[in-house]
């Protein structure tokens, strides 16, 4: 790809002077955050400093109140924008898992397949299928969410983003909600994505899953990026004042 | 006491007013009471869903109507429409008593349904709106496929008190005037008692409803241990890890 | 207890108070003839009622066999207007005025007491009151357990239409119609055994019978004369289309055997009859023309008596 051509495709993610207040509490304080295809950018910080904000703004589940989100360069904005269309490529997993429970695991990531997509059965299943024993739950296809543990449904859910084929996936504090020892399955998960070359965005308080599957690392603090770098550099000379005592407090 | 049982719980007459009572009445009470059910369920779900709407305007008349319907006495209800529709010349059903009576009744049921489906959808998890967005539905589609179906779940005791209530509120309809044939258990208890001028077929009619409502009120009963206790879960063999609690607390 | 409470408490104390003042409206004292003689009578109260004796016959309350010297004892269910029913705490109605013109003209007073009509007969059989008026149908069961007296009251039943419906000339022209009646009359009876062709219709009160007339969702109203003509007076589009004589006469009911009475109250209604009071009384109650056999004149006659209880 030469320089010409790189620069006119639009990157996957562009935040440009990102804002958004819940009545007169203002959140996010004007974000600037350009992302390219393939990167995983992990974003840290302290709570209420708007990481969760900023994601949810991404797809929309959130309304900005000002500045624009755009997706291959499409302002998701812009009221004549069909939102539901651009969600299909911008998958998100959520802390809470949000299964569909009075579902199986492989109805909840087929649904989609057929409702929106508008797939065969068939087509959905063997789709759904695929997902799920990539994240190595095929044998828990017709199991409800409740029979899995807190691992297994996190896996679920994001076999289930993965298998509307999205551009972008958006993880929100996705392990903040298991019990220590099933964490690490689900960032294997998260790390073969991220390694086959997925654009994620990942809040995360897992700094080991940042410093080795991500591609740059974002702290915020207040509402704005104080600080960004590929991790590594980060980790070991943290430029700004409050990225130490953020460091300081988790590492 | 004696005159108690001679008056309200004669055999015989108990016995003779029975057949009638399965004939006619419990035909008609069914009518009444299961038309206004769907009558119910379809308006009240329309009605649930402009009541959550974030628009004031689309909330609004939904609350007007539900404020009216829930407020007035089923019987000045049923009277208004079966009686005071065609005096105003407002005559959908010709000379159809029964029909009048249903949607009198449909009126009813729905407010309170609404209301019943309003509360369900309302207690669904916000997450499951925003899993069910995020991966492309529309809002009617993840309401139709994901909260109405679970929202629906939880409310099922009360909608089948709504069930019982309606039932009993259709001995109401003979306000509006029956014909042979027309009548609802209320009304064959009420017209054998004039004939006979005893109470016993009063008695006889309310066995009747009991035969209705007590299986529904047990159904309640069931429905409602089942939601708090949960399904039976079966857990896989050889489980490397045990069934998670979902609610669990950053 | 905060302050709301206390007020709470308050406003449900004064309603109770308002409920029990509002229920012990009438002064009363029980007369001793009304006790619970087999434990269906409900509570009775007397109501004294004031005759001014007009110079009358004065008949000794011997003769009679009157309860009390000088006083007729009367029992009735006073709740059926307009026949009777309590007209500022006082009893009122055709049935009253009717009698107390009776007892005036016997030198007698009167003496109202209230019973449910369930009851009426037994009470009256087992001597509490010296007679019964209370709209009472003469039947041949009723006649096995006390004596009528003659009729004195024809409740006669009509049909009414709009006046852009049916013709209805004559019963047979209900055939086919849907045929409003009120529950538990025995107008109702009457159109159940009779208009076999007709859908008879039951409504619990006479207005919603009529309501449903004038909307068009019955052809006719099948009620007691006298309400189909107070209809008519204020409705415009209902006329009377047909009187139908169901055979139904009221009468006076005496202790069985008590032929002393009996003739009394006979001799002094038929003079009612004849010299026009009946006609002055009837229309203080009623719209419309006397029943047929009331007109002056004619008197009531013993052969209506005995075709009603044939």
């Amino acid at each position: 790809m030469t320089a010409a051509s790189a620069q006119a495709t639009p990157p996957r993610v562009a935040l440009r002077g990102l804002r958004k207040s819940f009545g007169t509490l203002e959140v996010l304080k004007g974000i600037d955050l350009v992302i390219p295809e393939g990167q995983v950018v992990c974003v840290i910080g302290p709570s209420g400093s708007g990481k969760s904000t900023m994601l949810r703004c991404i797809n929309l589940l959130e309304q900005p109140t000002a500045g624009a989100v755009e997706i291959d360069g499409i302002d998701i904005t812009d009221p004549k924008v069909n939102i539901d269309k651009m969600r299909q490529r911008v998958g998100m997993v959520f802390q809470q898992f949000n299964l569909f429970p009075h579902m199986t695991a492989l109805d909840n990531v087929t649904i989609a397949l057929r409702k929106v997509k508008r797939l065969p059965k068939r087509e959905a299943e063997r789709i759904g299928r695929e997902r799920l024993a990539a994240v190595g739950l095929a044998h828990k296809a017709d199991a409800r969410p409740a029979e899995l543990s807190g691992g297994q449904q996190q896996r679920v859910a994001i076999a289930r983003a993965l298998a509307m084929d999205p551009e972008v996936m958006l993880f929100d504090e996705v392990t903040s909600a298991l019990d220590p020892e099933l964490v690490k399955d689900v960032l294997d998960v998260m790390t073969e994505l991220a390694d086959a070359g997925m654009t994620m965005i990942v809040v995360t308080h897992e700094m080991g899953f940042a410093r080795e599957a991500g591609d740059r690392l974002v702290f915020m603090d207040g509402g704005v990026i104080v600080e960004e770098g590929p991790p590594k550099e980060v980790f070991s000379n943290p430029r700004s004042e409050r990225l130490r005592t953020f460091l300081g407090q988790v590492l | 006491m004696g005159e108690l049982q001679r008056l309200f719980f004669d055999p015989q007459i108990i016995w003779e007013t029975l057949p009638t009572l399965f004939r006619e009445g419990l035909k008609n009470t069914l009518l009444l009471a299961i038309g206004a059910l769907v009558i119910g369920f379809a308006f009240g779900m329309v009605l649930a869903l402009m009541g959550i709407s974030r628009r004031w305007w689309v909330r609004l008349p939904a609350v007007v109507y539900i404020d009216i319907f829930r407020g007035l006495p089923a019987i000045l209800t049923i009277a208004l429409v079966g009686l005071g529709m065609p005096t105003a010349g407002f005559r959908p059903f010709g000379r159809e008593r029964l029909f009048y009576g249903i949607l009198a009744l449909g009126l009813i049921s729905t407010a309170y349904i609404a209301e019943i489906l309003r509360a369900g959808i309302q207690s669904v998890d916000k997450g499951q709106m925003e899993a069910a967005r995020s991966v492309g539905m529309t809002y009617m589609m993840a309401m139709r496929l994901i909260i109405i179906p679970q929202g629906l779940r939880r409310v099922l005791p009360p909608l089948t008190n709504e069930a019982i209530a309606i039932t009993k509120d259709s001995s109401l309809v003979f306000v509006i005037g029956l014909a042979a044939g027309e009548r609802e258990l209320f009304r064959v208890g009420q017209n054998i008692g004039q004939q006979t001028g005893n109470f016993s077929p009063y008695v006889a009619a309310g066995l009747v409803y009991l035969l209705i409502t007590i299986p529904l009120t047990r159904l309640v009963n069931v429905l409602d241990k089942r939601l708090r206790e949960g399904r039976r879960v079966a857990t896989a063999p050889g489980a490397e890890e045990l069934p998670a609690s979902v609610e669990v607390q950053p | 207890m905060t302050s709301k409470t206390r007020w709470i408490l308050a406003l449900i104390a004064a309603l109770a108070l308002l409920l029990t003042a509002c229920g012990g409206g009438d002064e009363g004292d029980t007369s001793d003839g009304a006790t619970d003689a087999d434990g269906g009578a409900e509570e009775t109260e007397a109501t004294e009622e004031e005759v001014t004796e007009d110079g009358g016959d004065g008949a000794a309350a011997g003769d009679l066999g009157l309860l009390n010297e000088g006083v007729i004892t009367v029992g009735s269910d006073i709740a059926f207007e307009p026949f009777e029913f309590i007209q500022d705490g006082e009893p009122a109605g055709f049935d009253i005025d009717l009698m107390n013109e009776i007892a005036d003209r016997l030198g007698l007073e009167v003496e109202y007491v209230n019973a449910s009509f369930d009851t009426i007969f037994t009470q009256l059989a087992a001597g509490d009151f010296d007679a019964i008026i209370s709209a009472i149908t003469i039947t041949e069961e009723r006649d096995q357990t006390i004596d009528f007296t003659d009729p004195y009251f024809a409740a006669n039943q009509a049909v009414a239409v709009t006046t852009d419906g049916p013709d209805v000339a004559s019963e047979d022209d209900l055939a086919g119609l849907q045929v409003a009646v009120q529950a538990g009359t025995t107008g109702l009876d009457y159109a159940n055994e009779n208009f076999t062709e007709s859908t008879i219709v039951e409504f619990p009160t006479s207005e919603a019978a009529f309501t449903a007339l004038e909307s068009g969702q019955v052809d006719a109203v099948f009620i007691d004369l006298p309400v189909v003509s107070a209809r008519v007076e204020t409705s415009e589009n209902v006329e009377l289309a047909l009187e139908v004589d169901t055979g139904e006469l009221y009468g006076i009911g005496v202790q069985d055997g008590n032929a002393a009475l009996r003739d009394a109250l006979n001799e002094q209604l038929a003079d009612i009859i004849a010299d026009g009071t009946y006609e002055e009384i009837y229309s203080r109650w009623f719209e419309g023309d006397v029943p047929e056999q009331f007109r002056t004149g004619d008197g009531a006659s013993a052969d209506a008596t005995e075709d009603a209880t044939e």
